[in-house]
């Protein structure tokens, strides 16, 4: 999952990235509406938290701006303001959330797992699962046949990714831009690294594998083995 | 719901009834008094100059003479008709002549040791049905000094009774329907009177602090209800002014107020989120005082 938060508060915004990064989100920061705007025009996000008193232009315009470039990434309204007017005013402006400073980031975190739910062609059950492997993003435990599987933050991102895009196919580029945020340098072999110790961990053990390696593309994450497109 | 008669205008009408009551009540006494008394003494100037006629026709050379003149006397029959009265009496009380519808009437000599020597007398009788009073006027009749006998004079006071009767029924009348009328009338122009004052009071029950923008907008009069209705206007126009800015000056305090908040429950809830090493500990404490500091300007701010 890659958020954008846009918040000029430097501590609320670095330490929100921290928070989610813990938690396996990919988090860029942009500190006002014009880095916003720029930030969106050239990545992509699966999220954007955005706050409304900004420097110029403020959340509301960006978030227009966004809806009327036909953006739909989920959008998060944060603000300090709360009267009804106000939080009218945000979802009218094509926000899909709106949260009230101040905030607990656990409720935070609880509206984004909500606003993927909704974003995603999934069912809207709070945990992932295909056969018998679970992942819940509420604890960030991954079970499979019921036995707890140990794995580190982004080896966690990279099967969430594989697991929300489930039966398609994910190139290596997709699966990057998800899993990490345009801040950090990465090559493209890290992504082959990632899926070997995933494999490791939820595929060997077991009879039936779930990712599977689509040559000259990039990876796939499915029940059966025989898809139509190979 | 205000009780019906503890409005003004209800005590207003009350108000005015009772002073009117009063006012009235006193009139008609007095009215009925000096009406009754006026007719009374005409009444009985009536009588004394019936009996200086009377008088005079029955003395011719010092005695009495009434076989010829006492008819004649009368020559008023009207008179008469309303019950006019006269007997001539000799000194001891002895009826020389009489005319009238009294004429039988007992004389007492009450009544002509009350009109003695020298004097003249006023005195009410029942008359022979013992129904209606008749008024008797009773004068000696001298000549040089020498009581040659007296003159009654009557008169029924029919006519006086049912004037005074007929005033007392027109006041008994005309009283309570003025006193209703006047209150009716009082309770009707308070009531327009203060028709503007019920607008002002339904005005100030819907006033609340989210609507302060409300306005009576009644007709500029230069009278008391108008000025109160405008000084009512021009201070909801201040209140609501004050209210605006104290609300705007609210919001801004409490933005400001939430932003640092904000970073400081996000600090702890990531530091805490794991275990941290002394320098992240460290640098989290910095962050922290960062907005600790914020906090404090806003309090010198202010």
């Amino acid at each position: 999952m890659h958020i954008l938060v846009v918040e000029d508060e430097k501590n609320i915004a670095h330490y929100v990235k921290r928070g989610l990064e813990e938690r396996g989100y990919a988090v860029d920061i942009a500190y006002s509406g014009q880095e916003a705007l720029e930030w969106t025009a050239g990545g992509t996000f699966d999220l954007i938290v955005l706050d409304i008193l900004l420097p110029p232009p403020d959340g509301l315009s960006v978030c227009h701006t966004l809806r009327a470039r036909g953006v739909q990434t989920p959008i998060l309204m944060l603000t300090a303001r709360d009267t009804v007017d106000d939080r009218v005013l945000g979802l009218d402006a094509g926000a899909d959330d709106y949260l009230v400073k101040p905030f607990e980031l656990k409720e935070l975190l609880a509206r984004l797992r909500a606003l993927t739910r909704r974003a995603h062609d999934v069912p809207k059950s709070p945990v992932l699962k295909a056969a018998d492997l679970c992942l819940d993003p509420r604890t960030l435990q991954v079970t499979r046949a019921g036995q707890l599987i140990d794995l580190t933050t982004k080896e966690y991102a990279v099967l969430e990714c594989l697991m929300r895009a489930h039966g398609a196919i994910l190139t290596r580029e997709i699966i990057a831009d998800h899993v990490w945020s345009y801040d950090v340098a990465h090559g493209s072999n890290v992504i082959d690294v990632y899926i070997r110790t995933l494999r490791r961990k939820i595929d060997d053990p077991f009879a039936q594998k779930l990712i599977h390696t689509v040559r000259g593309t990039g990876y796939r994450f499915a029940v059966d083995d025989d898809d139509p497109a190979l | 719901m205000i009780l019906r008669f503890s409005t003004l205008r209800f005590r207003f009408a009350l108000w005015t009834a009772t002073f009117l009551i009063t006012a009235l009540i006193g009139f008609g006494v007095f009215v009925y008094i000096i009406m009754s008394s006026e007719l009374s003494r005409s009444v009985d100037d009536a009588l004394q100059l019936s009996a200086a006629q009377a008088i005079a026709a029955t003395v011719e050379d010092e005695r009495l003479s009434v076989s010829d003149g006492l008819p004649e006397l009368s020559t008023v029959p009207a008179l008469r008709d309303k019950g006019l009265t006269i007997r001539v009496l000799n000194a001891d009380g002895v009826t020389l002549g009489a005319l009238g519808a009294y004429r039988d009437l007992p004389v007492t000599t009450g009544n002509l040791i009350e009109g003695g020597e020298g004097n003249v007398s006023f005195v009410t009788l029942m008359d022979a049905d013992n129904l209606n009073p008749v008024r008797f006027y009773t004068a000696p009749i001298l000549a040089d000094n020498r009581l040659l006998g007296y003159v009654q004079v009557g008169q029924s006071l029919d006519l006086m009774n049912d004037t005074l009767e007929r005033l007392l029924t027109a006041l008994l009348i005309s009283i309570p329907l003025l006193v209703g009328l006047a209150s009716v009338g009082s309770y009707v122009l308070v009531t327009r009177t203060l028709t503007p004052i019920d607008s002002i009071t339904r005005t100030a029950e819907r006033i609340s602090a989210q609507d302060l923008h409300e306005r009576l907008n009644l007709p500029r009069t230069h009278d008391e209800v108008g000025r109160l209705a405008a000084t009512f206007d021009t201070m909801l126009d201040r209140l609501e002014r004050s209210f605006l800015r104290e609300r705007q000056f609210t919001a801004d305090a409490s933005h400001e107020l939430r932003t640092p908040l904000t970073a400081m429950q996000t600090i702890i809830a990531v530091t805490r989120e794991h275990r941290r090493t002394p320098e992240a500990h460290e640098q989290m404490l910095d962050d922290f005082n960062d907005e600790t500091k914020r906090l404090r300007q806003l309090k010198e701010k202010s």
